[in-house]
């Protein structure tokens, strides 16, 4: 298979480098070239890492204001023949530079460890973040302290045991804007519940405590069991959209995440605390996008044959 | 809609416009007649009305009836009310000063220029006056960095006047706490990272509107 490979051309302004359309070479990759061939070649001669490398054909229709419409992604497993992506003898493939990538499962697992550690230290240490004394702490205290580490624990066993990955990477400056989000919201947390002049609700009524941290670990038990169906979703080597069925998934599309959101309003109940709640709104916004995503995905996929009753994600309200 | 959008920004930039040129006044009137340090004492309470109206702005672009983005509008009032509402407001030690009397007139001459251009894109489009346009694209330059740092220059005097103030302590029952001066300690380090971008993002707009054959307008209108 003989191609054309060129630097695709970029109209944004600020993002010329590397040069409109630049020729990167004429290669002849033999009958049945692979994806993996593609992506060897460009490394050996230009030296982007397989991760880094993303391909489209040609852009073949001009939108406006002499705006090319980006042609088709050639995106596939490494072994995948290009000849099955589309891709005939003699095309043009365009070429862009993603930048350094990381590993998704690093960047979890440093975003989980992060809210693992920093939150105890405010527990252990009050002398170093308060001004004020803080005698032995609350019952509250103590089981929310438990209470987050387990939940990140069990977020990074997860990581590295039930979710998959595949080869999946995102850009390396994903990993400071995610961090950022998950230790700065543990430390605000952290700094409240911990607090000597902390006041807990109910004033810290031990039934109630532990009802809602007991109902906490049920939702995350139900989150733990529909993570657990998604992985065995699909069997080793098998690709593609499928349609979840069994336990939760019967009546919500994303009941992953309902589990999850519950999960922390449980907490909040149990420590009452404001960031607390800002912490579930921020993340149950983010997850109803996704789900919503899915969700259209799926129906999109599967038309009529997607079942008309499940909810997205919070019923009985989306 | 579109009509009645268009005739509403217009009533409203108009009425920024006018409310800016009473501002800029009324600081250069009392600055003459009653010296440097009755400035806030003239003219505080009519930037203090004129800045609540601004806050429609955010309004505007979170409702869509302007373009911008109601974050960069909201960042945008949200820092000058910092200072003016939240500080000049409650610190008398620092209602005399100079620093104010110069932010005043700074932030009250650029809005005039800015409302009046907001005004004549609406009702002139692309017949806008080129000198307008320049100097909608060019005042900044100076006023900008000098704004900002007035603006730093109050928050750190204001510092040892605001312990306490606009502040929660706990307890509480939303365990909810915040330290006005605290985060004004720390705005003091994040305000200029933050600034310098989009002073450097107007010279990238100024390129983009005064380049491209702006002086041969300007020379042939002339």
């Amino acid at each position: 298979m003989k191609l054309r490979l060129e630097f695709v051309s970029s109209h944004r302004k600020g993002k010329s480098k590397p040069p409109n359309g630049k020729f990167i070479g004429e290669v002849d990759l033999g009958e049945g070239a692979t994806v993996g061939a593609l992506k060897e070649y460009m490394k050996k001669i230009r030296g982007y890492a397989y991760c880094r490398q993303e391909w489209r054909k040609q852009p073949t229709s001009v939108v406006k204001d002499g705006l090319e419409k980006r042609g088709d992604l050639v995106k596939g497993k490494d072994e995948e023949k290009l000849s099955d992506l589309g891709v005939k003898d003699g095309d043009v493939l365009c070429f862009k530079d993603l930048g350094p990538q990381i590993g998704y499962r690093t960047v979890f697992i440093w975003e989980y460890l992060g809210p693992m550690v920093i939150f105890p230290l405010f527990y252990l240490y009050p002398a170093a973040f308060y001004s004020q004394q803080r005698g032995a702490p609350l019952r509250t205290q103590t089981l929310a302290t438990y209470y987050w580490c387990g939940h990140y624990a069990k977020r990074i066993l997860e990581t590295l045991l039930v979710h998959r990955f595949s080869h999946a990477t995102m850009p390396i400056r994903n990993l400071l804007k995610n961090c950022s989000y998950y230790w700065t919201f543990a430390a605000l947390v952290s700094y409240f519940v911990n607090h000597p002049a902390y006041t807990p609700p109910l004033g810290g009524d031990e039934a109630y405590l532990n009802a809602c941290l007991a109902l906490a670990c049920l939702f995350q038990a139900g989150n733990f069991v529909c993570h657990v169906m998604l992985t065995n979703l699909r069997k080793p080597g098998e690709t593609g959209y499928k349609i979840p069925r069994g336990f939760l998934f019967e009546y919500i599309t994303c009941p992953n995440y309902t589990c999850e959101i519950l999960g922390w309003l449980m907490f909040n109940l149990a420590t009452q605390t404001a960031w607390g709640y800002a912490f579930m709104l921020a993340g149950a916004y983010q997850m109803c996008v996704w789900a919503q995503g899915k969700h259209r995905r799926l129906k999109k996929t599967f038309g009529n044959k997607y079942p008309k009753n499940r909810y997205v994600v919070l019923p009985p309200f989306l | 809609m579109g009509e009645g959008r268009e005739m509403y920004l217009v009533v409203y930039n108009a009425g920024m416009t006018i409310a800016s040129v009473l501002c800029t006044a009324s600081v250069v009137f009392t600055l003459l007649n009653r010296g440097l340090s009755k400035v806030w004492v003239g003219a505080g309470q009519m930037f203090v009305v004129t800045q609540w109206l601004a806050l429609l702005e955010t309004v505007h672009a979170a409702a869509g009836v302007s373009k911008s983005s109601a974050g960069t509008a909201f960042a945008q009032w949200f820092g000058k009310s910092n200072v003016l509402l939240a500080i000049l407001c409650f610190v008398p030690e620092l209602q005399n000063s100079w620093a104010t009397a110069l932010l005043m007139f700074v932030w009250s001459s650029s809005e005039v220029v800015r409302y009046y251009y907001y005004l004549l894109t609406i009702v002139m489009g692309t017949t806008i006056p080129e000198r307008l346009t320049w100097l909608r694209y060019t005042i900044f330059i100076p006023m900008y960095p000098i704004g900002m740092l007035c603006e730093l220059l109050i928050m750190v005097l204001a510092r040892p006047h605001i312990k306490g103030l606009h502040s929660v302590s706990l307890p509480n029952a939303l365990n909810f706490g915040f330290d006005y001066q605290a985060f004004i300690s720390a705005l003091v380090w994040v305000y200029p990272l933050v600034w310098l971008p989009m002073y450097l993002h107007m010279f990238k707009l100024r390129a983009k509107k005064l380049g491209d054959g702006f002086r041969d307008k300007l020379k042939k209108s002339q």
